[in-house]
């Protein structure tokens, strides 16, 4: 299967370094931007599998950009990294935007499932998405995707 | 009937009398005067007539008398004079008898025109006897004038104009009593009808003054009466009675006033109904004075019970705020501890893949004795392979980069706990510090970062002030409550124009002033001069405590003898501004801080 790419959005470049050195042996192309606009700017360029955005930047917030990227980019699967949990303007899009994770900041020390798994995760995700999208027959014989599965 | 009309019309029966009167008196003097202009003139006429023929008798009988004697005397005398009076007189004696024989009824004419042909023949012998005189033959003048011819037609004439003078006196005698009669008749009439209109005049006069004394009587009557009744209501009203009844029931202007003392009655009545139960209310309010005080006395335990719970509550405040700051912190911390941890974590990979390359290196070094050349050269070809398959160069030059940011991240953290420390300087009353404001600010705005880092711009324009003495603890409070006042509310304005809040500092001869003002909504009228009181927020439940700001106003008005004002327009912005004493005077002690009037420093914008 072709690699995919994760994109990450972050204002704070330490982070987005941080980040780079976590991911540096996973087999997915990764890639990054300091802003929604530059997101967008990438979104454009190159295809992306995963967008993994923070939520408090200047300019463009990661509610908007996830709103924006919802519309254009219908099959990218979102994921959320913010330190911030309580607003409920965030809880709406999360909800609204079908944002896979939200993962709290710090990433690395809360018990649980590790950084690397769950953008793992959100890549067999975008892939067992685009296997249900092309293979239509199977969702109506569920027997034939149980066959297909094994 | 209204008094005036009465009044009126009484006059009027007085007046339609005086001109009935005085028609009559006016019909009886033309009765006076009618004969008196008819008769009376008539008679007088007549009297005057016969008078005048009376007077031509009276001249024929001179005039006679004058010939018969101026003829005689020229005969004796042949004096010319008499000649001439003669000739006088013949022409006057003929004028007179003419006008009387004209003048005269049939009687008369016979009587004078006798006369007058005995007077021709006299006059024939007359002038005869003149002719004598003149021819001077006196003699036979006298003769003839002494002849019985001459006197037979003398004593014709004489008798004839006797006659007729007799007659005329017996006319004008005649006139004369009828005339008397007319006058004195019309004179009794005069007199009778004088004496009639005294008596009428004097019955009009009794009878106008029965009308006027009984047209006055009824309306005095008509006035007294119901002003007795009045004055007797008046006075039963003056002793108390206000149901006393007025019987009065014209429309006149009694009536009017009886009505209006009436209407007065009842106000009277109703005032006093109204006096009672006021009386009645006093009393009640006096009770309930009582009453109101005690509930004030329960009222007063409550409040204090109440202020003990409410600086319980602010206590709390205090501590949700202190929560939420510490909320907002922890965020602030996340980001620096995330990167540190994520770090770390590489780091304990690279670490691990370092010790593991290092170990395969010692296990070379410890073969480089016993083994082949070509067998070690392997055993370095593999290792090299697992250091590239490491990325052990770039693990190496990253590790530097690890540590840098790393340092950052710490740096962060420690200048964040720096700040807390900074910003919650111990906040006990008697605590007083020096405190320069400038530096408060910078403290609260790192404090407030996460609030007002994104989207927001903060302009600060700090003048060079005095420091001053207060608890720094408090007022950087105040600071950040007023800050992320303003943060919120430039977040929540709908507009995409930039949000900014700017902040200044300055001082007066008196006071430290700290402006801070924001481009947000604006607060409505409805709400300004509520937002200083306790528990009272626009925010939905659960996100404010409404006691913000509070809070700050008991801090720099209550414990710092500033002001906290408010200049809000909506649409436009909100400033708020902190004045501090740069002397302070002393530390309010709590009972000083509840009495103190909060209403007189709200501004309304």
């Amino acid at each position: 299967m072709k690699e995919k790419t994760v994109l990450f959005v972050d204002d704070d470049g330490i982070v987005l370094r941080s980040i780079a050195r976590d991911l540096m042996d996973e087999p997915y192309n990764i890639c990054f931007a300091k802003s929604g606009e530059d997101a967008l700017e990438i979104l454009l360029q190159q295809e992306v599998h995963v967008l993994v955005t923070d939520i408090r930047m200047p300019g463009m917030n990661g509610v908007e950009l996830l709103k924006i990227v919802t519309q254009k980019y219908p099959k990218i699967v979102k994921m959320v990294l913010s330190g911030y949990t309580n607003t409920s303007d965030l809880m709406t899009a999360i909800y609204k935007e079908g944002v896979l994770k939200f993962i709290p900041k710090p990433w690395n020390l809360e018990e649980g499932e590790e950084f690397r798994a769950i953008i793992k995760r959100a890549i067999d995700h975008y892939n067992h998405q685009i296997e249900q999208a092309a293979r239509p027959e199977a969702e109506l014989n569920p027997c034939l995707h149980h066959i297909s599965e094994k | 009937m209204r008094i005036s009309q009465r009044l009126n019309l009484g006059f009027l029966a007085i007046a339609m009398w005086a001109a009935v009167v005085g028609h009559i008196s006016l019909f009886q003097l033309n009765q006076i005067s009618d004969p008196l202009s008819r008769s009376i003139p008539g008679s007088l006429e007549s009297i005057n007539e016969t008078a005048y023929l009376e007077g031509l008798t009276q001249d024929i009988r001179y005039y006679d008398e004058v010939l018969t004697q101026s003829v005689r005397n020229y005969a004796f005398t042949q004096d010319k004079e008499w000649e001439q009076r003669y000739k006088n007189a013949k022409s006057e004696f003929d004028t007179v008898l003419k006008e009387a024989i004209d003048k005269g009824t049939g009687r008369d004419q016979g009587l004078l025109s006798s006369a007058n042909k005995a007077h021709l023949a006299l006059v024939e012998m007359e002038n005869t006897s003149i002719e004598f005189v003149n021819n001077g033959m006196a003699e036979q003048a006298v003769n003839i004038l002494e002849s019985s011819s001459y006197w037979d037609q003398k004593r014709i004439h004489k008798q004839n104009i006797e006659d007729y003078a007799l007659r005329r006196g017996a006319e004008y005698d005649e006139a004369l009593a009828n005339s008397t009669r007319i006058v004195s008749l019309a004179m009794k009439r005069t007199q009778d009808i004088t004496e009639y209109s005294r008596r009428l005049v004097s019955i009009f006069a009794v009878v106008a003054l029965v009308l006027a004394l009984g047209s006055g009587f009824l309306i005095a009557r008509s006035i007294y009466i119901p002003l007795k009744k009045l004055k007797a209501a008046a006075a039963e009203i003056g002793q108390g009675n206000l149901d006393a009844q007025i019987d009065i029931k014209s429309t006149d202007e009694i009536g009017r006033v009886a009505a209006s003392f009436k209407k007065m009655t009842d106000d009277l009545k109703r005032t006093t109904t109204s006096i009672d139960n006021l009386g009645r209310e006093i009393a009640d309010r006096k009770e309930a004075e009582h009453n109101a005080k005690l509930a004030c006395k329960e009222l007063e335990k409550a409040n204090r019970e109440l202020k003990d719970m409410q600086s319980e509550r602010v206590q709390n405040a205090k501590l949700v705020s202190i929560g939420q700051l510490a909320a907002g912190v922890a965020h602030e911390l996340n980001t620096p501890i995330g990167f540190v941890a994520s770090n770390f974590e590489t780091l304990e990979r690279y670490v691990s893949k370092m010790r593991k390359l290092l170990l395969e290196y010692e296990d070379l070094i410890g073969q480089i004795q016993i083994s082949e050349k070509s067998e070690l050269l392997d055993k370095t070809s593999v290792i090299n392979k697992t250091r590239n398959s490491m990325k052990i160069d770039f693990i190496l030059e990253d590790i530097a980069g690890i540590f840098n940011d790393s340092r950052e991240g710490i740096k962060r953290v420690a200048s964040i706990v720096q700040t807390l420390r900074d910003f919650s300087r111990v906040d006990q009353l008697g605590n007083l510090d020096t405190y320069n404001i400038n530096d408060g600010i910078k403290t609260t705005l790192s404090v407030a970062m996460n609030e007002v880092k994104y989207g927001i711009d903060v302009k600060t324009e700090l003048s060079d002030v005095p420091e001053i003495i207060c608890s720094a603890g408090q007022i950087n409070q105040v600071l950040l409550n007023l800050i992320i006042n303003a943060a919120q509310a430039v977040k929540s304005r709908k507009s995409d124009q930039q949000g900014t809040i700017e902040i200044r500092t300055y001082a007066t001869d008196y006071d430290l002033v700290c402006e801070i003002s924001d481009n947000g909504p604006g607060i409505g009228p409805d709400h300004l001069p509520h937002i200083f009181d306790p528990f009272f927020t626009t925010k939905p439940v659960g996100q404010g405590t409404g006691l913000g700001l509070s809070i700050s106003y008991d801090i720099i008005v209550s414990k710092h003898n500033g002001n906290l004002l408010v200049d809000s327009s909506v649409g436009k912005g909100t400033k708020f501004t902190i004045k501090l004493p740069l002397r302070r005077k002393k530390i309010k002690n709590e009972s000083e801080v509840s009495r103190h009037e909060r209403e007189n420093s709200i501004i309304c914008g």
